[in-house]
């Protein structure tokens, strides 16, 4: 199987195939991380199909061997940065993807139905409460499966940054939570939480 | 290790606690363990993190999307030269229309002492020096004429003055690349007219006209761009003040230096090299201030400062 890199070594020789299964391949995961930042499912499906615009516009700029996989997650991540920056972005409500508020399988009594419902409110909250660097690395680490160095490449930012970054977000969410009962930690307030997170991006 | 969690969240799993444990050596590993978050709930905090789940795109929006850029890759490479030529010339149509939309009210914004001096030291100076016996070359009054022109121009960035102010909403670099075009290009018409006129008088050689034509205006317009440049990049930095003093001085600096080496003489030099080096060394230090002119903004908050 053709590595990301030599796939993107053949779009800048004009092979259509290439494309194809680098679109295949990330089309999902660009989503996801664009949906993650944003959270407007259908504003994430056009910025993640521009991000593929871009990708064919911009390949001339890839590096053949660099990692393909923190080139690309870049321009998702300039993608949605010119998104927020947007002034009515502001007064755009969240709208979920599609069945994202279903429960699981197992939760098919209704008090599952409502615990789970209210630990998604309160894990979606703690993300959101998280400021957008913070959020960035979180989502490229933990949810995207990039590794630090990947991470902090896409981010344009040295390993050790990312690093503190994302033990700030950590220590962060964890008050967070642990505010709204769902972790054992020491509750702390939000405040304090949102606080400790600041401290750890100084 | 396999339990459920209370007060739904999802059930903390084996591949959490490594995931845990992964997690906490590589962010964690060479401070201590206190500052980390413990491993349990870090477990427990990543088994949360999985309720935020997003749905995979349908296979159909995959597989359009990658139609689709199928295509915009096949026209792109099915384009052929006149087309690309035409987008080009476009393209450069849009630019140098963004150049002129910035250009255009900054021209009226200059007073007529600027257009009248620039002439009037190229001209005067020139003239004066092929009728006299001052043999002065004419690349020393066009060096001039840019520091002047460069010093009227951006006299405004410590002054918080009315041409500033006028040119909002234009961003710092537009502003200063604008007003920069203006006096490098009156001063560039200035210049060749002064050429055309040093080889129609028969005094070319008085003045450091003689030579190949395209040499002269290299002579001409390297000490131009480089005395300007200079006066642009510590005036964006320091302030006017220090751009027009730092200037003069070089400039003066220079001329003695010409009279004393020879060869060292950047307004009449021997050849390619020196001016070429002159160019370079201008043009090098025009981009640091067009890259710097951000500072502008502070000098002009600064000077608003200290004037109340």
């Amino acid at each position: 199987m053709p590595t990301d890199e030599e796939l993107a070594r053949d779009v800048q020789r004009g092979h259509q195939a290439a494309l194809e299964v680098l679109v295949h391949r990330y089309h999902g995961p660009i989503l996801a991380y664009v949906y993650r930042l944003i959270r407007q499912w259908q504003t994430a499906e056009d910025l993640a199909q521009e991000c593929f615009v871009h990708l064919l516009a911009g390949i001339g700029g890839y590096r053949y061997p660099r990692p393909f996989k923190p080139w690309l997650y870049t321009i998702a991540i300039n993608a949605c940065r010119d998104y927020a920056k947007q002034a009515y972005v502001r007064r755009v409500e969240p709208r979920p993807a599609p069945g994202e508020d279903a429960p699981s399988a197992d939760t098919d009594r209704p008090d599952n139905v409502l615990e789970f419902n209210e630990a998604r409110r309160a894990v979606l909250l703690a993300l959101d409460r998280l400021t957008q660097i913070q959020r960035e690395i979180v989502v490229l680490h933990l949810y995207q499966e990039l590794t630090l160095t990947e991470a902090a490449e896409a981010l344009g930012i040295p390993v050790g940054t990312a690093k503190s970054r994302l033990a700030a977000a950590l220590q962060s969410l964890r008050s967070l939570l642990a505010a709204e009962g769902l972790l054992e930690g020491p509750p702390r307030t939000v405040r304090q939480a949102t606080t400790a997170g600041e401290e750890g991006e100084r | 290790m396999n339990r459920k969690s209370a007060k739904g969240l999802p059930p903390v799993e084996a591949r959490h606690h490594e995931a845990a444990q992964r997690l906490t050596e590589e962010v964690w590993a060479p401070a201590p363990v206190s500052a980390s978050v413990p491993m349990d709930e870090l477990a427990t905090l990543l088994a949360a993190l999985e309720l935020d789940a997003v749905p995979a795109p349908s296979p159909s929006a995959t597989g359009s999307l990658a139609a689709e850029l199928g295509r915009m890759m096949g026209a792109r490479r099915r384009t052929v030269w006149p087309v690309k030529l035409v987008t080009a010339l476009k393209n450069l149509g849009a630019g140098l229309a963004d150049v002129v939309t910035a250009v255009r009210p900054q021209v009226g914004l200059f007073r007529p002492a600027f257009w009248v001096v620039s002439a009037f030291v190229l001209v005067l100076g020139t003239a004066a020096a092929a009728l006299s016996d001052l043999s002065l070359p004419a690349g020393a009054f066009v060096a001039l004429a840019g520091v002047l022109g460069m010093a009227y121009a951006m006299r405004s960035a410590a002054g918080r003055a009315l041409e500033i102010e006028l040119s909002c909403p234009v961003d710092p670099v537009s502003l200063v690349a604008a007003r920069s075009l203006i006096v490098l290009t009156y001063d560039l018409v200035l210049t060749i007219l002064l050429y055309a006129a040093g080889r129609l008088s028969g005094r070319a050689a008085a003045i450091g006209l003689d030579g190949a034509t395209a040499l002269t205006i290299v002579r001409l317009v390297a000490p131009l761009v480089f005395f300007s440049a200079l006066t642009l990049v510590t005036t964006v930095r320091f302030g006017p003040l220090y751009g027009l003093t730092v200037a003069v001085i070089a400039w003066a600096g220079a001329l003695i230096v010409g009279r004393l080496r020879p060869a060292l003489d950047v307004f009449l030099s021997a050849g390619w090299p020196v001016e070429g080096a002159l160019l370079g060394l201008g043009l090098a230090l025009a981009a640091t201030a067009l890259l710097t002119s951000g500072h502008l903004a502070t000098l002009a908050v600064r000077a608003g400062g200290d004037r109340r």
